[in-house]
């Protein structure tokens, strides 16, 4: 079952896209400080102005992109519907610490937003972790997947995740690795996303009485995976998780695989190969793999937010996990602040993110109370709440059933 | 000896972006640092033509090549040419180069997205086994065209009269010069050659990982190094260099972790550049005072 069609490769409709996703950005970002006061106009409409970080510019820029097209989706209904409309004052981070930095600064002491989304990288917004729990901003990060960025000893914390994180996928990934006592290799990308994934994965591993075989880390565009492979397979593994930030290169991991005819047993990883691999791999690179994630991609709200910004943008999702998490971030969000009525007022609103009752994705998927004030994490580690994907010849995802069923049953 | 073969087969890919620094360094004493860029402009030309039914894929091939050749002999003329003028010591062609790849870099990610795209260019799918080691066969076009093209450069330097002409501007612009032979239209033709082997390796490279803007600079470093293990005034260095590099590289990351890997292929630079400072097979200039 195809859920989505695959991104177009013209020129002109990438340009096309680019100077559309600019003009919703200018128009949204384009407005004067005085109408996002925060404040209910004289039509009830609160202006929000939120500092959205993120890689305008560079190689990843996909990982701005999934913002701009989800603005550009669903502005309108959010404004609709809750009365909240966003004034988006954008900062390119470059994908860069530094960069990010900078533009967090910037958004804060200059600028003066109300809230910040982004940055989607998880090293680079743990470079910035402690300056905007500082600065008392609600910090909504809907991209990086890293626990290690809130710190739970500090409080009231001002950010949430609507990603999941890589501690609860681990949990839910620990017991499928080490079934039957298999021998576990991981191979992770050289950033914040693939060392949190090793990071976590020890965790579960040593708290649970396992140990990992071997790790592997592979750099971004690596031209190879060759030798990554052999010592995966001349050390007897049996299960390989890969966590890879960009499908580019977990397609150079599958490749060597194949290259080697080395075929583990189990072969898991993260949503992220739903972006850029399809493109550079083959069928018979990606029969055996599987992922887990919490989100229902082939039903309900998720796949509606998917086909939603395909049919704003022409395009596909260009990261379809995080897509979701963005505009289930929105819905928190626009309705914390038309609780509030004041979206200057951030303790309120932050107090309000905290205490939500329900969010929505889409029109009929709802998630019940999912914040404490020690758990600011949309999604839980139930193994029965989460889904385990396998993809058919044309790379479609195939729902294999919930990890709790894979764990009892297999897949 | 598996670490061995796939060494071989990835020093072929870095030897001939290597050529492409030699080429352009033997005959204008330049470096091109956006030959990253160019590797993607190659690969992004034949993408762009690979709807064209009625050209066969050699023809593809050629237009990669062309098209970054071309762009290459045009960089060469504005942006590198008039930042030479001053003498041996007048580098300020580093900057201009490092600018082009910059500019090129965005141009192409605006034009094309970041995302890698499908070339099916020239693509060969399957494995074959060499002692034991599994090598991809584009892989191994790749190192076989490496070891081809550095043959033939070999052979048209010092067989024909083209080479002869590349020989003496190598050796003394001035007096070349004066003998008839344009400096400027020798580093063109360069430039055009060595920009067009990137290119071709762009294509190449494209049907196994996809072309993006940024699927050379992931190479340079590694061909740079390659470039200087083996001698920049050197046609063979890059075949030596390419092998040692990639022997070594892997072997590395087959004992002790990928992330050695690379860490020991710049480790051999440093002992080339002690030891001896024009590479493995280049030439030391003694200059009379």
């Amino acid at each position: 079952m195809k859920i989505w069609s695959s991104p177009s490769r013209s020129a002109i409709k990438l340009a096309a896209l680019a100077t559309t996703a600019s003009l919703v950005l200018a128009a949204c970002g384009g407005g004067s400080d005085d109408e996002a006061s925060g404040k209910a106009d004289a039509d009830g409409i609160i202006t929000v102005k939120l500092g959205v970080v993120g890689p305008k510019t560079g190689p990843a820029s996909l990982y701005y992109e999934y913002m701009a097209q989800d603005f550009e989706a669903f502005s309108d209904d959010f404004e609709e519907q809750y009365g909240v409309k966003f004034d988006v004052v954008s900062e390119d981070d470059q994908a860069s610490p530094e960069e990010t930095a900078r533009a967090v600064s910037k958004l804060i002491n200059e600028e003066g937003v109300h809230a910040i989304l982004g940055p989607p990288l998880s090293g680079n917004a743990l470079q910035v972790a402690d300056t905007v729990q500082r600065s008392g901003v609600p910090w909504l990060l809907a991209g990086p997947n890293a626990d290690e960025i809130i710190n739970y000893e500090t409080q009231p914390n001002w950010a949430f995740q609507t990603n999941f994180t890589n501690q609860q996928i681990m949990s839910i990934l620990g017991e499928r690795l080490w079934a039957d006592d298999a021998k576990v290799g991981i191979v992770f990308s050289g950033d914040g996303f693939g060392q949190s994934n090793l990071d976590q994965l020890k965790l579960w591993a040593e708290a649970n009485g396992h140990e990992l075989t071997v790790e592997e880390t592979i750099q971004p565009g690596a031209a190879d995976a060759n030798a990554i492979v052999k010592r995966l397979e001349d050390a007897g593994v049996e299960s390989v998780f890969m966590g890879i930030t960009q499908g580019a290169d977990t397609a150079t991991v599958t490749r060597s695989m194949e290259q080697a005819g080395y075929a583990p047993a189990t072969v898991m990883t993260t949503g992220t190969i739903l972006t850029n691999y399809k493109d550079v791999a083959e069928p018979s690179q990606w029969e055996n793999i599987q992922i887990v994630d919490p989100r229902n991609f082939l039903e309900g709200g998720d796949k509606w937010v998917l086909d939603q910004v395909q049919e704003a943008t022409g395009d596909a999702p260009a990261i379809p996990t995080n897509n979701i998490s963005t505009y289930a971030m929105l819905d928190i969000y626009a309705q914390a602040v038309k609780e509030v009525g004041d979206a200057s007022d951030k303790e309120a609103v932050r107090q309000a993110i905290e205490d939500i009752k329900t969010v929505h994705i889409g029109p009929d998927l709802t998630i019940e109370s999912p914040f404490s004030a020690d758990d600011h994490k949309l999604y839980t580690d139930d193994p029965a709440t989460w889904f385990t994907y396998g993809f058919d010849e044309d790379f479609n995802l195939v729902n294999l059933g919930t990890a709790a069923e894979c764990l009892e049953s297999g897949c | 000896m598996e670490a061995v073969v796939i060494g071989l087969v990835l020093g072929g890919l870095y030897a001939l972006l290597a050529q492409s620094f030699v080429l352009t360094f033997i005959t204008t004493r330049t470096l091109n640092f956006a030959v990253g860029e160019f590797v993607a402009l190659g690969a992004f030309a034949a993408i762009a033509v690979s709807s064209w039914s009625w050209l066969p894929t050699p023809g593809k091939v050629a237009v990669g090549f062309l098209a970054a050749a071309v762009v290459g002999a045009l960089v060469y003329r504005f942006l590198v040419l008039p930042f030479t003028t001053q003498g041996e010591h007048d580098v300020r062609w580093l900057l201009s180069t490092v600018a082009v790849s910059f500019v090129m870099l965005n141009l192409i990610t605006n034009v094309e997205g970041p995302s890698p795209q499908r070339s099916d260019t020239a693509r060969i799918s399957g494995t074959v086994d060499i002692l034991g080691a599994g090598v991809g066969k584009q892989q191994l076009v790749l190192a076989g065209l490496a070891v081809v093209i550095s043959l033939l450069l070999i052979v048209v330097t010092q067989r024909t009269s083209v080479g002869l002409m590349m020989r003496a501007v190598s050796q003394d612009p001035d007096t070349a010069s004066l003998m008839g032979v344009s400096p400027r239209a020798v580093g063109a033709a360069s430039y055009f050659v060595a920009m067009g082997l990137a290119g071709l390796a762009g294509v190449l490279y494209a049907a196994t990982v996809g072309a993006s803007p940024v699927m050379g600079e992931t190479l340079l470093v590694a061909s740079i190094a390659v470039a200087i293990v083996g001698g920049l005034g050197s046609l063979w260095g890059p075949l030596l260099g390419g092998a040692l590099y990639g022997v070594l590289s892997q072997v590395a990351s087959y004992q002790w972790g990928a992330i050695w890997g690379e860490t020991a292929g710049l480790l051999l630079v440093i002992v080339v550049l002690v030891a001896k400072p024009e590479g493995l097979l280049g030439r030391r200039m003694e200059v009379k005072l």
